[in-house]
């Protein structure tokens, strides 16, 4: 339990330590944008934070599918809880996209463009995983249906991408891009900034885990005191 | 020389955080009319389930036929007839229909001579082709339990087979127990109402909390005592 | 596969016997293209680029409507265990129904398809190779629908989250390409010039069909 809660604390303080790096690196270290001005410093957490939703993603898939090889239940809630956070995540990634895009590409969002459309889909159906969960009882049953829903919603994101180049061909580009490159400067803090949402997230991830864990220690006594009653 | 059908060791089962069956031994012979009494609660319905390999049980080793319930689950189920509360019948086919879909499930053979058959057994050949919509209660569980034996099994289980039958139903069903007993099938049957099951077992046993507490008695008023006292205890612990 | 076949005969038979769903169903494709039509008598569209989002749409939501209660009407009915305790694969039982279905579905998608072109005066596109993409994108509908109804018959408030489920999954794959394929289809295009997409909704038929039948018996066992 210490050691546990050491590696707990060492995951807090590498994480608080690197974001506040982070936003010190992204809104005074790194030099504004030639093309875009100071609203490309959005794209250190945009960036961040959709990398830390594509993992969450992934290891909820990862999760359900050791599940469905083991039924352990520990494998169904690490899904579960990685799912949320990476919704949540996703939110962030999504949002913040869109400000920026509105600044640079004049619209808040391309339909065209791959990746914002990819990170679409995976919002709708991590959105409707929860939404599996919620609705079902806790248990066997719900482990099971949720792990399969997660793996077609992860076989889905391939499809869709071929999908995509399909439909794109058919709807012309509206807007070109113009990025530029990047400056040494601004890679160092973008990798800061990914580092920092990484540790945030297995903070995260654990602090869900714990609670998941202490719920269904408080469900086991209240069984027992039953039982003692009984 | 008793020829084991079923046993069960140290069976627990929990939905959740609600331990349904606790550590539950049972051993069912070949000719058995194995009677089961439990109030409301006890965990019947998931011992079937769990017994007839439709729920798999947390832990604890079931064996059918001599073979593990987990590892030959469909050679299992073929040898088993299940009637529940529910009747597995579709009310938009007939009789017959409903018969011929479960015996193409079932594989089995002589399809139209096997239905005819036990259609009139249950006496229900003249109404082979209405819907089981327009069945009565006490009509569609005969169906029902004809569905249960269509496949010849050799171990029915049957679920509260009394509730909703009227007494002559009742009469029609126990009968129709003791003659396939004849034929050497064996029965394990679960209900609550002492005075209905009572008579045709030649074995018996009490659930409650999800054990098995008390097994073979074959006084019936000595049986209905110790049944109404666990009756009395049980709801007194839910107070 | 005698198995598959029984559910598939017992699973046309219920549905003819008891339209109810399919008059539904009908009903439902008409009203919505009858909207269409109504909406589009005001505004002046061209109706040759907007017949292929006419026609999926409308394809969409009658299929979604029947496919609700494959598995919610055993459970209601209190027949699902007695499918599950059979001595049959539960692949047997995403077959038979698949197949039903997809009969069922594709009945009413050409009902929906005669009544568009009675409404809707547009010029008549290559048939072959319509009814080509019709045919693929519904194997694939029929077949993750199946699937993701099985998961939906065990949630409460099954009716909306069938759509839920279904929506993000279907809407990016099959519902995509076969809305682009046939708006080519419908500019003009025949069979050969619309290849790639039918590849592409061929690989997705494969997908789905197998995830059901490979993942199905996971859905269903207790």
């Amino acid at each position: 339990m210490a050691l546990k809660n050491k590696i707990e604390i060492m995951i807090l303080g590498i994480a608080a330590l690197l974001t506040f790096i982070g936003i010190y690196l992204a809104f005074l270290y790194a030099p504004t944008h030639v093309a875009m001005g100071d609203v490309q410093r959005i794209f250190y957490f945009h960036v961040a934070s959709a990398w830390v939703s594509y993992l969450a993603f992934g290891i909820t898939l990862i999760g359900s599918l050791l599940y469905l090889k083991t039924k352990t239940m520990k494998w169904d809630m690490l899904a579960h809880a990685s799912a949320e956070i990476g919704v949540v995540f996703c939110t962030v990634a999504i949002i913040t996209g869109a400000l920026w895009a509105k600044d640079v590409w004049g619209t808040f969002w391309r339909w065209e463009d791959m990746k914002l459309f990819m990170t679409l889909v995976l919002w709708l159906i991590f959105v409707a995983y929860l939404a599996l969960r919620a609705n079902s009882l806790p248990g066997k049953k719900r482990a099971n249906i949720s792990a399969v829903f997660g793996i077609i919603g992860f076989l889905c994101v391939p499809l869709s991408f071929a999908a995509n180049r399909i439909w794109s061909h058919f709807h012309p580009t509206v807007i070109a891009t113009s990025e530029g490159s990047l400056q040494d400067s601004m890679v160092l803090t973008l990798v800061v900034a990914v580092f920092a949402f990484t540790f945030v997230y297995l903070f995260l991830l654990k602090l869900k885990i714990n609670l998941e864990n202490m719920r269904e220690n408080i469900e086991e006594i209240k069984q027992q005191i039953g039982d003692m009653n009984g | 020389m008793t020829h084991e059908i079923l046993s069960a060791r140290s069976i627990t089962k929990s939905f959740g955080h609600d331990r349904v069956l606790r550590e539950l031994d049972l051993t069912i012979n070949k000719g058995d009319i194995y009677v089961l009494f439990g109030s409301n609660g006890a965990g019947k319905t998931t011992l079937m389930k769990v017994l007839s390999t439709l729920h798999p049980a947390d832990s604890g080793e079931i064996m059918l036929f001599g073979m593990k319930s987990e590892e030959n689950v469909r050679d299992i189920r073929a040898k088993i007839g299940f009637m529940s509360h529910e009747t597995f019948l579709y009310d938009d086919l007939s009789a017959w229909e409903n018969l011929n879909f479960y015996a193409d499930l079932y594989s089995v053979h002589n399809k139209k001579k096997r239905i005819k058959e036990i259609l009139k057994m249950v006496g229900l050949y003249h109404r082979s082709h209405d819907k089981v919509r327009s069945f009565s209660r006490g009509m569609a569980q005969r169906l029902s339990l004809a569905r249960a034996v269509l496949h010849d099994p050799e171990l029915i289980f049957l679920d509260e087979p009394y509730s909703g039958l009227d007494l002559r139903a009742q009469e029609v069903l126990n009968n129709l127990v003791i003659e396939l007993n004849k034929k050497g099938k064996t029965f394990f049957i679960i209900t609550h109402d002492i005075e209905k099951g009572f008579d045709i077992s030649n074995r018996n046993g009490i659930l409650s909390n999800g054990t098995i507490v008390i097994d073979k008695e074959l006084d019936k008023a000595n049986f209905s005592e110790k049944y109404n006292e666990i009756l009395r205890r049980e709801a007194d612990e839910r107070n | 596969m005698n198995a598959t076949k029984a559910i598939f005969l017992k699973e046309l038979r219920i549905e003819f016997r008891n339209k109810q769903t399919i008059i539904f169903a009908l009903i439902l494709s008409l009203m919505i293209l009858a909207s269409f039509r109504f909406a589009f008598s005001f505004i002046d569209f061209s109706l040759t680029e907007l017949a292929s989002p006419i026609i999926w749409v409308t394809f969409f939501f009658s299929g979604m409507f029947s496919l609700a209660p494959v598995y919610k009407k055993e459970v209601e009915q209190g027949t699902r265990d007695g499918l599950l305790l059979a001595p049959i694969s539960p692949a047997s039982i995403f077959l038979g129904k698949f197949l039903a279905n997809f009969l069922v579905i594709l009945g009413l998608e050409l009902f929906s398809l005669s009544l568009f072109f009675v409404f809707f005066p547009v010029p008549t596109p290559d048939m072959v190779a319509l009814l080509t993409i019709i045919i693929l994108g519904t194997i694939g509908f029929a077949a993750l629908g199946n699937l993701i109804s099985a998961i939906s018959s065990n949630l409460s408030q099954s009716e909306i989250m069938l759509p839920v489920l279904l929506v993000p999954i279907l809407l990016f794959t099959i519902v995509m390409t076969s809305v682009s394929s046939t708006s080519e289809i419908f500019l003009g295009a025949n069979l050969n010039e619309i290849f790639e997409s039918i590849k592409l909704i061929l690989v997705f038929d494969i997908v789905f069909l197998a995830s059901g039948y490979l993942l199905i018996d996971y859905v269903l066992e207790d």
